[in-house]
């Protein structure tokens, strides 16, 4: 028998006394020792070496490789844990686009750096003992490094978890508290060995199972994976260091039929925080870029309760549900697929009972992804969230809806978002839950996402501005909903992805915008915009065509909502695409955004000239964010932190909102164009000026209308044209030969804040007139120096008995906001009255009361345009043309009888000229209008009429204040005369309503007169020092006339009868 | 005197110092060196090392009790307990045991000081893929745990500049030795060895330490360990072969010992409870082959050029070794255990021998068996027998002798080893021996009694047991 060696390997000896060999035991000795199989994590540590865990791991993999070789011979789960682990690190960074595509913001993986050099020393100083070790350990243990190590590190929700280091034996180690440990005792349940990790996020494997939780070797991995792996260890030039785990993948290649050598793989490469590559002793490390591992889908469908507008937004294709379902999901594509996507790609969805299957078919491929009402994205189950049951109210709407032929033209898009979140008592959702980010397809046809660039950054060429948000929900401020606006700029957006935050978890949805796309044609428009004090308008006609100039309407969407409308022959388009948003949404969108379209019916032009903008800072008033045209103004309620800008004409200080008010006009033009397919670069823009503007006045709306015009419809300002208000609708008039006479014409054009008077002779303009007295006087405060003064007579009589309904009633409703709200003038909210007079039967009443007023208003202006005429020696007017919409209380408070009118106007005339030729007096229906389409048939080549500022005594003209300063006594006396004058020829008038029945007999005409007569001298002295030296310089023009300062005053006692 | 230094590191070395001691009272020759045993572990409460430094007190209590004589100090008997067993503080003429600070009361973290890490610093992750949170929270006073890769690092620093250390270099003279006894699979051992390597062939300012002629002795697993599942232990033996070959592809380019000796066993194997707060393990088979290596080192006269590999076997495969089974090369260690076992015997009964001649002549009476010498050497022939007795009774078992009731004076003694049989058929035979002993004694330069005891028992027993050799 022979000896048995006290050995665990048998060396052969032949007696049994210590026997001297040939050596220590080497490694090719140790073959032929068998080991057990072991199950235990935390008892493999083996060497005298602070880096024994490499060692370990390497251990690992040759047991492993031994029990490929050998099926007996287990390795056990403790080594084959750490293999699978370790298999997992390369895993994670090969999928680490596709993992990144599905983890949100707060989670990611980043490869950090040790150095040698410097974190050697950091760690010495620190924790010398165990700097001191590594020192004397990593030149020998550790050679291969290359004196720096990479830690592959897991950030979530701001806490960190180690998944590897970089090996140079194995690629990369997992930290032994990473390992796992078996609870025997209880369940038989695996858990981390740290701590550290019992929070750690389950990172769910591409192919299923999770990472560093389950034993997954080799074989049994992914194929994708198999050959990124084998080609890896194939390719590169490894050393013997790495014998262990490139013989292990190796080994297992032979006999796999997954693996293909002529692979090809479709890498980048992994950065480190330093920018280093990620390459660890000759191991290329990198991460597919191949459109097979791309996440294709988002965790999560979002389920709208509505469906979606198949019109502006791409729907998949729906399998398994009829088409009449009330829902729609929006797709959930990833942000990474959408990066990566080229080409087309179709969405199927099927809907069963227990899921909905979304299959992407892209490029011969299909890929799928289940989704499911209840589940908690648990591996690969997609989690369906619907917005209804989360209590959730969801639009967004894109303005404009179409594109130009020319790119450079679609430089302007603002994405509208509103939320409402219906929750009680606790809300979890603001409008600060959702985020979008968007995507335009690039030159290659892939979506490129757009990024966010300051408005501060000038440099950059496109880009989406910052979201700002321009409400937050609040009931008791009366905010239905949460709105934020999105700017893209100098490009158009072919994909939105949102991503909101919810109660139940975060969810995201890809919406593909179907865009109106506009046909190169070479029509061209030309638009004409008279921005008035109180109202405005724009009329439009094609280039070459002498048809009768159109208002501009619309017969499709302007906007593009999210939801869907079902046209209706019964219900207008706005009506049914209005009352399709969900209630709690529709307030936000009807006042913070344009109109779905300018239908002609509810939204029309003319239209105040008002802004809505929110309460508090209006420092930076920016279109859309927090401030824009309101369309709704008048008509409903606002929300409760929104007020309303009147005066923005006239006011200095109202620049920046002009501003805005005419860039929203001229994005509307710009989309009218676009929807009739009209050559925007060709669009000629004509607007109007009053001719009381001062030169600084006209200066500054040159300025904005050009640069503008130059932005929005990219055209220059040769073809923005500017007249003035009161010759255009003599042009108009000209050409539907309106006039009975053209020897003589006098156009009045009475608007709120003033009225202009031209006269033309024989087609020619011969002087013009401009003065600070418009209608809106009837219904304000005359000079009071406060703007929310409430002294007018008119609207302390009715402001407690004019009614719009009920107090149920919207418009009631308004009407009660707008008294109680000091910032409305008596103005705003007599005109709103006058807007809703078939609820409130304001005419009626005043109709019943204030026509001696009127008359008083109408007699000064006719009486002051006759002076003038005669003063300059003109001829009687054979014409008389009155425009502008505040001239409509002449035939529509004083009287509706156009020979009344006529007899009036007739005897002011007779007044003044003596013997007058029979004159004609017209009342235009289109009063507004007459303007803006008079400034469309003007020709370029005319004259443009002399302003004379007549002072309604003289033809002298003054050129500055001082001039007039230094005349006052005079023309102080001689007014007064003339008002002694004009109040005979007003009781005259007054007799003549009186007579022909318009004004009840019962009226006391001395008690008028006397009002009117008495304090005339106090009050011009009195005005003319506050409203004439006082405002302006010596040395500036007087733009009006001083004529109406008494008059303005005896307009407010009027108020009071 | 010569002498050489035996570092016993961790749990095995502790237990393999043991059968040193056992064999060196026993009678096996040390070839004339003084056995100066540094004990490295960091077990502050460990029983066994308790137990150890009991023993080798003994031990030395007996050895003085034989050497020294009215403040002279006589020469070693040879023998039973021939040869000096001393410690570094005594050479140092120290009092206390300077090998104190090498045990270890605070958890690993804190002996580094991680804490003092700043949390954002990326060496944070290097300790994690170094060490688990466990390795940090260990109690560095039961040890490492079986993990070397801390082991390394605590017994490292303890060793840099260490008191111990320098005592031994102090006092480690020309011709003086080194021998190490360490597992390769365990936590202390696996770690120290190759510190200590290092640093021996290092101490460059100390040349006899430097260019000593170093023995080891690597114990390669030998004994399992219960299931860890059950007892939550961190130590699993079922890898404690893939750990040892692990252990050796790493030493394989970096052993510097002249000699090393490998010691292990391939499959007879006992388990021990999985307590490595205890480690109240059975001595073995393997920790008395083992303790044999100091001797065949000690016996070795040169210096090599390059490490000596060394191992040995046994006859046979079985699981009770006797004599036969054993080999001859084992008889030196079973003659001295049966010796030992014998004068075991003869210590029993002895005192109530009535008609023995040498209580008279000899003064081997009733006070002399009351006296402490004697009291010591029971005592310690006590442990002996137990340690025996766990030899025989582990798997696999040393039991080369047949060990008689020893109440049972007419007990034969003839096959006291098994397959071999001796002259002395009885407990006569030795006494009588013992009897001649004395008579031929004619040494005056001393009054000892006990050393006169051992001595003519040392004789007696060897007059029948040297057969074997």
């Amino acid at each position: 028998m022979s000896s048995v060696d006290l050995n665990i390997i048998e060396r052969g000896l032949k007696g049994q006394e210590w026997t001297a060999e040939k050596g220590p035991i080497t490694g090719g000795d140790l073959d032929k020792i068998s080991e057990q199989r072991t199950n235990n994590s935390s008892a493999l540590n083996a060497l005298p070496t602070p880096f024994a865990r490499f060692f370990v791991v390497k251990e690992a993999f040759r047991r492993a490789l031994e029990e490929i070789k050998d099926p007996k011979k287990s390795a056990g789960d403790a080594y084959n844990r750490l293999v699978s682990d370790t298999l997992d690190v390369f895993e994670l960074l090969y999928n680490l686009t596709f993992h990144e595509g599905r983890w949100d913001d707060t989670r990611k993986i980043v490869i950090r750096e040790w150095e040698l050099a410097s974190d050697l020393k950091n760690l010495k100083a620190q924790v010398p003992i165990l700097g001191s070790a590594v020192e004397n350990y990593i030149a020998s243990d550790l050679k291969a490094s290359g004196n720096r190590l990479f830690f592959v590190v897991l950030i979530d929700g701001g806490r960190d978890y180690l998944l590897g280091t970089s090996s140079p034996f194995t690629g990369f180690v997992t930290p032994p508290d990473l390992d796992k440990k078996v609870d025997h005792r209880g369940n038989g349940t695996t858990s981390f060995m740290g701590k550290r990790y019992h929070q750690m996020p389950s990172l769910v494997r591409k192919s299923g199972g999770t990472y560093f939780r389950d034993i997954r070797l080799f074989g049994a991995r992914d194929k994708d994976f198999k050959n990124y792996m084998f080609h890896l260890v194939d390719k590169c030039p490894l050393g013997n260091e790495m014998k262990e785990l490139r013989d292990y993948i190796k080994q297992i290649q032979i006999t796999d039929p997954d693996i293909n050598k002529n692979w090809q793989p479709q890498l980048k490469p992994i950065l480190s925080e330093n920018s280093s590559e990620l390459v660890v002793n000759g191991l290329s490390v990198g991460k597919d870029s191949g459109i097979s591992t791309v996440n294709f889908f988002n965790d999560t469908l979002i389920k709208l309760p509505f469906r979606m507008s198949k019109d502006y937004y791409q729907p998949m294709t729906y399998v398994g549900v009829d088409d009449n379902r009330d829902y729609d999901f929006m797709l959930p594509i990833s942000h990474e697929a959408l990066s990566l996507i080229d080409g087309n790609f179709q969405c199927i969805c099927k809907v069963t009972n227990s899921k909905v299957v979304v299959t992407l078919k892209y490029k011969g491929q299909e890929y799928t992804k289940d989704y499911y009402v209840d589940s908690d994205n648990f591996g690969s189950r997609g989690r369906i969230v619907n917005l209804e049951r989360e209590n959730i109210s969801f639009n967004l709407a894109v303005f404009p809806n179409i594109l130009s032929p020319n790119r450079n033209e679609n430089n302007y898009f603002k994405v509208m978002a509103v939320v409402n979140d219906a929750t009680t008592d606790y809300r979890p959702v603001s409008i600060n839950n959702l985020e979008m980010s968007f995507f335009f397809r690039n030159d290659d046809n892939c979506f490129e996402e757009i990024e966010t660039i300051d408005k501060d950054n000038t440099y950059a060429k496109f880009g989406v501005r910052p979201a700002v948000v321009r409400s937050e929900q609040n009931d008791e401020r009366e905010v239905d909903a949460g709105s934020k606006f999105y700017e893209i700029f100098n490009s158009q957006f072919d994909a939105i992805s949102l991503h909101f935050t919810l109660d139940s978890g975060t969810c995201k949805g890809v919406l593909l915008p179907n865009w109106k796309r506009a046909q190169r044609t070479q029509d061209s428009y030309t638009y004409a915009v008279d921005l008035g004090t109180t109202n405005t308008y724009i009329s439009c006609c094609k280039f070459g065509r002498d048809n009768e100039p159109e208002q501009l309407n619309m017969d499709e969407p302007m906007v593009a909502f999210l939801h869907d409308f079902k046209r209706s022959s019964q219900h207008s388009l706005v009506s049914v695409i209005e009352n399709a948003i969900a209630p709690k949404c529709r307030k936000n969108f009807n006042t913070e955004f344009v109109p779905a379209l300018i239908d002609g019916s509810i939204y029309r032009f003319p239209i105040r000239t008002a802004l809505c903008v929110q309460k508090g800072d209006r420092s930076k008033p920016s279109l859309f964010d927090n401030c824009n045209i309101a369309f709704f103004y008048e008509k409903s309620m606002g929300l409760g932190n929104q007020s309303i800008l009147t005066d923005i004409k006239w006011e200095d200080s109202h620049e920046k909102e002009l501003r805005l008010f005419i860039r929203e006009l001229l994005l509307i033009i710009k989309t009218d164009v676009l929807q009739k397919n009209g050559l925007l670069a060709n669009t000629k823009l004509i607007w109007f000026r009053p001719l009381s503007f001062k030169a600084t006045n006209r200066d500054r709306y040159t300025t904005i209308w050009q640069e503008e015009a130059k932005n929005i419809l990219n055209i220059g300002s040769s073809q923005v044209d500017c007249i003035s208000e009161s010759e255009a609708p003599y042009y108009y008039f000209s050409k539907k030969n309106s006039f009975n006479s053209v020897d003589a014409v006098s156009i009045v054009d009475i608007g709120g804040g003033s009225s202009d008077f031209i006269y033309f002779a024989d087609g020619k303009p011969q002087i013009a007139n401009s003065v600070h007295f418009g209608c809106d006087v009837l219904w304000g405060n005359g000079f009071s120096g406060f703007d929310n003064d409430r002294v007018n007579g008119i609207y302390e009589r009715f402001v407690d008995t004019v009614h719009l309904g009920d107090h149920t009633d919207e418009l009631e409703q308004l009407n009660i906001k707008m008294r109680s709200d000091r910032e409305v003038s008596t103005k705003d909210i007599i005109n709103f009255w006058l807007s809703n007079d078939k609820r409130c039967e304001i005419s009626r009443k005043l109709k019943e009361v204030y026509k001696p007023l009127f008359l008083y208003h109408f007699a000064s202006i006719v009486y002051f345009m006759a002076k003038m005429y005669k003063a300059k020696n003109l001829a009687c007017p054979r014409s008389v043309l009155f425009c502008g919409n505040g001239s409509r209380y002449i035939d529509g408070l004083l009287s509706s009888d156009k020979a009344t009118i006529k007899e009036l106007v007739a005897t002011v005339f007779k007044a003044v000229y003596g013997e007058i030729k029979g004159i004609q007096v017209i009342l235009p229906d289109s009063r507004k209008e007459c303007t803006c389409y008079g400034g469309l048939y003007r020709n370029t080549d005319v004259e443009v009429p002399v302003e004379f500022n007549f002072q309604g005594v003289s033809d002298k003209v003054y050129e500055n204040v001082e001039q007039l300063k230094a005349d006052f006594d005079a023309i102080r006396r001689d007014l007064l005369n003339d008002f002694a004058t004009f109040n005979k020829l007003y009781a005259n008038l007054l007799r003549i309503l009186i007579a022909r029945g318009e004004i009840d007999q019962l009226v006391d005409e001395s008690a008028i007169f006397n009002l009117i007569s008495s304090g005339l001298q106090d009050s011009l002295e009195k005005n003319f020092k506050t409203q004439v030296i006082q405002k302006l310089r010596d040395s500036e023009c007087y733009h009006d006339s001083v004529f109406f300062l008494p008059i303005i005053d005896n307009i407010l006692k009027l108020t009071k009868i | 005197m010569k002498r050489v230094f035996v570092f016993c590191i961790g749990g095995t070395g502790l237990r393999v110092m043991k059968s040193i001691t056992m064999l060196l009272a026993a009678g096996m020759d040390a070839k004339g060196y003084t056995v100066v045993p540094v004990l490295i572990d960091p077990h502050m409460d460990l029983e066994e090392k308790r137990n150890l430094q009991t023993l080798i007190g003994e031990y030395e209590t007996v050895y003085n009790n034989v050497i020294l004589s009215d403040g002279k100090r006589l020469n070693p008997i040879h023998g039973f307990f021939g040869t000096d067993i001393t410690d570094l503080a005594k050479l140092n003429g120290q009092q206390n045991n300077v090998s104190a600070p090498i045990a270890e009361k605070r958890s690993f973290g804190q002996y580094l000081n991680v804490g003092n890490l700043n949390s954002e610093d990326v060496n944070q992750y290097l300790v994690q893929t170094m060490f688990s949170q466990a390795n940090l929270d260990n109690d560095l006073s039961v040890g490492f745990k079986g993990s070397p890769n801390v082991g390394t690092i605590v017994l490292g620093d303890m060793i840099k500049g260490a008191d111990w250390f320098q005592a031994f270099c102090n006092a480690c003279q020309k011709d003086d030795r080194i021998f190490i006894i360490s597992s390769i699979f365990g936590g202390t051992g696996a770690s120290g060895y190759p510190l200590l390597e290092k640093k021996v062939r290092n101490s460059t300012d100390h040349p006899n330490v430097k260019d000593a002629i170093m023995g080891a002795v690597s114990v390669l697993p030998y004994f399992s360990l219960e299931d860890p599942s059950t007892t939550d232990s961190d130590i699993d033996s079922a890898n404690f072969l893939t750990k040892t070959k692990s252990a050796l592809a790493y030493y394989e380019q970096s052993v510097l010992s002249d000699y090393l000796y490998y010691v292990g066993e391939q499959g007879m194997k006992t388990t021990y409870a999985n307590d490595e707060k205890k480690q109240e393990d059975k001595a073995h088979f393997v920790e008395l082959v083992a303790a044999t290596a100091l001797f065949d080192f000690l016996s070795k006269t040169d210096k090599p050029d390059k490490t000596q590999a060394l191992s040995r076997a046994i006859k046979e495969d079985v699981e009770s070794l006797s004599i036969s089974s054993l080999g001859d090369a084992y008889n030196d260690v079973v003659k001295a255990v049966a010796d030992m076992m014998l004068l075991s015997r003869l210590v029993y009964f002895l005192p109530n021998e009535g008609h023995f001649p040498l209580s008279k002549n000899r003064g081997f009476d009733s006070d002399f068996y009351a006296d402490k010498s004697f009291v010591g050497l029971c005592k310690f022939l006590s442990r002996f027998s137990q340690w025996y007795q766990e030899l025989a009774e582990n798997k696999r078992g040393f039991a080369p002798l047949t060990i008689a009731n020893r109440d049972n004076r007419s007990a034969k003694l003839s096959n006291w080893i098994q397959d071999f049989s001796l002259d002395a058929r009885d407990e006569s035979y030795y006494l009588l021996e013992m009897i001649c002993a004395s008579n031929k004694d004619k040494d005056a330069t001393h009054t000892l009694k006990f050393r006169r005891f051992l001595d003519y028992a040392y004789q007696a027993i060897d007059k029948y047991t040297s057969k074997i050799m």
